[in-house]
């Protein structure tokens, strides 16, 4: 399928869900990705290679960026950030599994905290809200 | 590993820069509806630029941090972008976003003493 026929494809309310799991996807891929370009940079001169995987990170990043916004066109953030929690998980098990990182209890206790806190300060905007009871009634009646 | 915390920070830094300044560019009138003078008129410039510094610290910080603790530690972005709006945007704060400020922090410090 063509780029452009994809992101009319997610354009559609109804697969606001599967852009928002994409996006959840490529941006922990892409944070993957930047670790691995970022070691592999790390112990010598920067090659091709490591400049290729720095833009392929970069890319997929930024698709997942893109995947956020047409999800948020339709979704409240109310109800779309608490699922980004899904990429705190994706990427302290991805730097587990492909980097071999530890990940102690106090970590995954601080990761709670940070990610509580970031859902206070997004879901108890008024300006938010308000967005997200547009967007409600905007789905209700189109 | 020392200058991995300074990329981190740096990093912190650059990005709440950079969202506080689009902000402020998107306060005001724009002079054009024009995309090009909108990308390259003062504060959105810098938020431009902000960004690329910030991708540039963050692969930099990457390479000595584990990924599992830089990432979260990037979340202070969000105690601080409140904040700083609450003082230079004139944004108001309620309570529960001052509790979620305190979260963060303490937050962040759990992930950077693990």
């Amino acid at each position: 399928m063509k780029y452009d026929g994809m992101v009319q494809l997610l354009r559609r309310p109804k697969l606001a869900p599967t852009a928002l799991l994409l996006s959840i996807l490529l941006g922990a891929c892409g944070q993957l990705l930047m670790k691995h370009a970022a070691l592999l940079s790390g112990i010598g001169p920067l090659t091709f290679a490591t400049v290729a995987m720095i833009l392929m990170a970069l890319a997929i990043y930024s698709m997942g960026i893109g995947c956020w916004i047409l999800a948020l066109r339709t979704l409240p953030l109310a109800v779309a950030y608490p699922v980004t929690s899904l990429s705190y998980i994706g990427i302290m098990w991805g730097s587990s599994y492909c980097f071999g990182e530890r990940i102690s209890a106090l970590r995954m206790m601080g990761v709670a905290f940070i990610f509580l806190g970031v859902v206070l300060i997004v879901l108890r905007d008024g300006t938010v809200t308000r967005i997200g009871a547009t967007l409600r009634r905007r789905i209700r009646s189109p | 590993m020392m200058w991995g915390w300074a990329y981190l920070s740096l990093a912190i830094l650059f990005g709440t820069i950079g969202q506080l300044s689009l902000k402020y560019a998107l306060l005001r009138p724009l002079p054009s509806r024009a995309f090009a003078s909108l990308l390259f008129s003062g504060p959105t410039a810098i938020w431009l630029a902000c960004y690329v510094a910030t991708m540039l610290f963050w692969l930099l910080a990457l390479r000595s941090i584990p990924l599992s603790q830089a990432f979260p530690i990037l979340g202070l972005q969000y105690a601080l972008i409140p904040f700083l709006s609450s003082r230079f945007l004139a944004e108001r704060l309620i309570p529960a976003q001052w509790g979620g400020i305190v979260l963060i922090i303490a937050g962040v410090v759990l992930v950077g003493r693990s």
